[in-house]
């Protein structure tokens, strides 16, 4: 019997993956609401040292809606994170990760 | 943007460290042992018949218009110095003996000396061959006093160095590197320099300015100025000195001052991978050093040790005929398992620096290493295996074959291939996760 994928049995389900998926994260915002803390799962948390850019995407309005205010932020170990706060669901994500 | 998301009680349990908290494995406090003319001293003790003669080392790296590399005392008196063409220090000095470099012999002795040294302090810096820093921090309860912790580390030299060698080390012990440097070029064989905290901008102030580790000129400027002793430095506002010598005229003040302690940092060494050919009969012929030298990358390549790691420093010795030996060195600048490009750089430096003699045996040592690259091999169009069959080029959308067969053997093993491509399924959306996909690859 050939060895499976344990965290993907079905092969069928391995045809396509979607590549940047964001993942939840944990933020704690400071008094000016921007992101102070900031810790993924599994990680200790870190402190934002800068905030490098701010955007907002506010798209599919027809179908589904998308509204995300997105945070490029520097931790304190040097990390760069993009991050982005549903506002919708009112959740913080973290969409990409640099070393 | 209202703030949102309570956060858990554990976030302060791993806090950040301060900017002042030192960087893991470093030492403030440091020991540093110099060694001068470490190599000639080795060479003394190797021909002790020589200890009597005035001697001069080599420089080796040249091959005409050799120049002095080290003199001994006799031969420094009769007015040879380092830097001195050979026809010229001969002249000063008929009776001086020349000796070649054998730099095998002076790199297993540091080794050994090294060895030692990590098995007394955790962290140690080597800075060249014969200088290395300890760094001391905690090792009071170790061993003792500062001067006891100088004397178990000199004692410990014993074992692995002859004893004329070790009786010439100059031992300086001050908080930060320079500190430690200006304590150890301050110190006389056999008497350590041991410089407290609180001594140490006092003990500073009374060093010349050339200890200070910047550039000659700004030395000479510096002494033509009339600031002849670090102390003569701190008379000067550093605005000044930044107008004069820029950065280093800033550093030069923090140095002299003592504000600036530079920690002795952990060395790193990979554990280096070694192969070696002996020879039947001596080779001076350059194919024949070839062809072995292309053995020997290739047999050093396929070492399990190197874990699929490219390679980044390597270094070809020999062992020559009637003794003595010859070593060349090079940093490929982009990391590479490749064999050509391997051999290629040594092929380069022993047409720069040739063996002196025939050589018995030659070594190969992989001493530093890059990330892997073994995969970018598969996807290269320059490589054998990233071309299609008889050397033609690919075309638009065909798998190499070398991917090809990767993807063969991963299959038979798993059961499926695990190898993905990237496809573009929506490149221009603002929304990042809808841009690009992974797609099973299973040509």
């Amino acid at each position: 019997m050939s060895r499976r994928d344990p965290g993907n049995p079905d092969p069928a389900n391995r045809r396509l993956r979607a590549l940047g998926l964001p993942r939840s994260a944990v933020v704690r915002t400071g008094p000016d609401g921007e992101p102070a803390y900031v810790r993924l799962p599994g990680r200790p948390a870190r402190r934002v040292r800068a905030i490098r850019e701010s955007w907002r995407i506010d798209d599919e309005w027809w179908r589904r809606p998308i509204s995300r205010e997105y945070r490029a932020v520097v931790l304190d170990d040097g990390r760069l994170l993009t991050l982005y706060h549903d506002l919708l669901e009112g959740r913080w994500y973290v969409q990409k990760e640099e070393s | 943007m209202a703030p949102s998301n309570s956060f858990p009680g554990d976030l302060n349990e791993h806090p950040s460290p301060s900017p002042s908290t030192p960087p893991f494995r470093s030492s403030r406090r440091a020991l540093c042992l110099w060694l001068p003319t470490f190599e000639l001293r080795l060479e003394l003790v190797r021909s002790p018949e020589l200890d009597t003669t005035s001697v001069a080392l080599l420089s080796s790296g040249e091959r005409t218009r050799r120049t002095l590399w080290q003199v001994s005392e006799r031969a420094y008196d009769a007015g040879v110095r380092p830097g001195q063409r050979i026809s010229q220090a001969i002249s000063l000095c008929p009776s001086l003996t020349l000796l070649e470099p054998d730099p095998a012999h002076y790199d297993a002795a540091v080794d050994a000396m090294l060895e030692v040294l990590a098995d007394l302090a955790p962290v140690i810096e080597p800075a060249g061959r014969g200088q290395v820093f300890l760094g001391m921090d905690g090792l009071e309860r170790l061993y003792g006093s500062s001067a006891r912790q100088v004397e178990r580390v000199l004692r410990s030299l014993f074992r692995v160095l002859p004893a004329p060698v070790v009786a010439s080390i100059r031992a300086g012990m001050a908080p930060g590197t320079f500190g430690a440097w200006v304590a150890a070029v301050s110190a006389r064989p056999g008497r350590p320099m041991i410089v407290s905290e609180a001594e140490l901008p006092a003990f500073l102030a009374r060093c010349p300015v050339d200890a200070l580790p910047v550039d000659p000129p700004t030395i000479r400027r510096l002494e033509r100025l009339g600031i002849t002793l670090l102390g003569d430095l701190l008379r000067f506002p550093e605005p000044a000195l930044v107008a004069q010598f820029g950065q280093e005229g800033r550093d030069a003040l923090a140095w002299a001052s003592g504000r600036r302690i530079d920690p002795v940092r952990a060395w790193h060494r990979p554990r280096p991978i070694r192969v070696s050919l002996d020879f039947p009969a001596p080779v001076s012929l350059t194919d024949t050093l070839h062809g072995a030298l292309n053995r020997l990358v290739e047999q050093a390549l396929a070492r399990p040790a190197r874990r699929g790691r490219s390679v980044v420093g390597v270094r070809l010795s020999a062992r020559l005929e009637g003794g003595g030996s010859w070593s060349v060195e090079g940093i490929l600048r982009n990391p590479t398992a490749v064999r050509e490009r391997i051999a290629f750089l040594m092929r380069s430096r022993m047409a720069l620096t040739p063996p002196p003699r025939a050589v018995e045996a030659l070594l190969l040592e992989f001493f530093q290493f890059g990330p892997p690259v073994d995969q970018i091999g598969l996807f290269d169009r320059r490589e054998e295996g990233g071309r299609a069959a008889a050397g033609r080029a690919l075309a638009r959308g065909e798998v190499p074959p070398s991917l090809r067969d990767a993807v063969r053997e991963l299959k038979l093993r798993l059961g499926y291939s695990p190898l993905y491509r990237v496809v573009e399924v929506d490149p221009w959306s603002r929304v990042p996760e809808r841009r690009h996909a992974l797609l099973n690859f299973d040509p």
